[in-house]
């Protein structure tokens, strides 16, 4: 069962890593994201998987206090810094 | 056409008003009767709860009141005493049973029966808090940074219970073994947490009276602080509904308690609002916060908006009947309060909590709006303020 559970858990975050990689291309097409922007916003994704995978894995050994503290002191930090990456550093570019 | 359309619509809004009046009836009676059971069936039966306790024992009453036990050795013909008190804890009152030998040193502590969150009484058994009182003598101070370490995070817990034993020990100290102890005086200052109370309501005032919503920012802001994160003491039906069961705390050992309720209670009667929501709880603060950051406001389906409030509503009532019916006022309580802000939390609530907060970024004030039973009750006193008002400017 852990074994499984360990499996899913990697193969999900994957995939959502892979989805983000993936539209990469099209966010650059579609926005104007200066330098710092995308770090902040690699960041924001990489916080929100590691708070995925912690949360999961939590649910799985049975331990609801820490899949919920993680999902407060890792995610809310990290989508706070994805919205807030998008609402003031992104721009929609124009010229498309 | 249009006088049948309007005959309709009255006909259809005389039989919301019957039914809201129909409904508002069935909740006071429910409530009522819950209130009434509540009280009729909750009596601590302490003779069978001791002798469970100590069931090798043959003990007597040895005295009425103040109630002390003794149990008589008949090969040593040395006494033993078990004196039970009743004091008044954080959530209620509560009855301790402390043993002590016959020459005055406290051999075990037993609570029979509490009110506080289970939370934090897990909190006092697992950091081994009534271990320390074994073979203390009865003329100890039994204070808390005295002789005695109390439980950060649950200190108002500690000091009832602190002064349950110290009671129970000057019990059997003067009428089993015969020792004067002199009686300690009652000390209590007002502290920093007090006066930081006290200028938070002082703002919130200043603000409504002189309409400056921009200090409302600032009100939001240190409520986290403050009420959130240093004290974890924002407002809960726990505590409204400990007023109504008669559980009120000492005041020099819980100032705070009584500056929350008076305040909004002030609040209330002064300005008919309900400020305390908007302007002051750390949680109300917290959604509010996370939502400005998100800058997403999505848009709530008509029946979702018309009927999403009635969910706290029924809630609150659940609540307050579980409350009433157990008397025991954390029983029914169910924010996620103490979770957030003391990260004491059991079970369900750990995946609750996350899910209001992680809402919050795209729903406005999401657990205020359809699940908090502080702001249906706060918003009922208020609407009872002004129908008060109302009925008495007619006169």
């Amino acid at each position: 069962m852990l074994q499984t559970s360990i499996l899913v858990i990697f193969f999900l975050t994957g995939t959502l890593a892979g989805i983000f990689l993936s539209n990469i291309p099209a966010l650059k097409r579609k926005y104007i994201i200066k330098w710092y922007a995308w770090i902040m916003m690699i960041t924001g994704i990489v916080i929100l998987l590691f708070t995925i995978a912690w949360s999961l894995s939590s649910v799985v050994e049975n331990e609801p206090q820490s899949a919920g503290m993680s999902l407060i002191v890792f995610g809310v930090p990290g989508l706070c810094l994805l919205l807030f990456t998008k609402r003031i550093l992104i721009k929609t570019d124009t010229n498309i | 056409m249009k006088d049948i359309t309007a005959k309709i619509q009255e006909k259809k809004s005389n039989h919301n008003s019957w039914l809201s009046q129909g409904i508002n009836w069935f909740v006071i009676i429910s409530l009522i009767g819950a209130y009434i059971y509540g009280v009729s069936s909750n009596t601590v039966h302490l003779d069978e709860n001791i002798q469970l306790i100590y069931p090798k024992k043959e003990l007597t009453r040895f005295n009425r009141y103040p109630i002390i036990y003794s149990d008589h050795n008949l090969v040593t013909g040395i006494d033993d005493y078990i004196a039970i008190r009743e004091e008044q804890g954080w959530g209620g009152p509560f009855f301790i049973a402390t043993q002590i030998n016959s020459k005055g040193k406290i051999l075990n502590i037993h609570v029979l029966e509490h009110r506080e969150t289970p939370a934090f009484f897990l909190k006092l058994t697992q950091s081994e808090f009534f271990e320390q009182f074994k073979n203390m003598p009865v003329d100890s101070p039994f204070g808390i940074e005295e002789d005695i370490d109390g439980v950060s995070g649950a200190t108002i817990s500690s000091k009832a219970f602190a002064r349950a034993i110290q009671n129970t020990s000057r019990d059997v100290a003067s009428l089993a073994l015969n020792l004067v102890i002199p009686s300690r005086k009652i000390q209590w200052s007002i502290n920093a947490k007090e006066i930081i109370l006290l200028t938070l309501f002082l703002m919130v005032f200043i603000g409504a009276s002189f309409k400056k919503p921009n200090v409302r920012f600032f009100t939001m802001a240190l409520g986290i602080i403050f009420l959130g994160f240093n004290f974890s003491f924002p407002l809960s039906i726990a505590q409204i509904s400990s007023i109504f069961l008669g559980y009120f705390p000492l005041f020099w050992e819980n100032g705070l308690w009584w500056i929350l309720v008076s305040q909004i209670f002030l609040m209330i009667l002064l300005y008919g609002k309900n400020l305390y929501c908007s302007w002051l709880c750390p949680f109300g603060a917290l959604q509010e916060f996370l939502n400005r950051i998100s800058g997403i406001n999505l848009k709530l389906h008509p029946i979702v908006k018309q009927y999403g409030s009635s969910t706290g509503k029924f809630l609150t009532w659940l609540s307050l009947m579980i409350i009433f019916i157990s008397r025991n006022p954390s029983r029914g309580s169910y924010e996620p309060f103490a979770a957030m802000f003391s990260f004491q939390g059991t079970g369900i609530i750990w995946y609750i909590l996350p899910l209001i907060l992680l809402t919050s970024f795209f729903i406005r004030r999401f657990w205020c709006r359809f699940f908090c039973p502080v702001a249906v009750a706060l918003n009922i006193g208020c609407r009872a303020r002004s129908k008060i008002l109302k009925k008495g400017s007619v006169k």
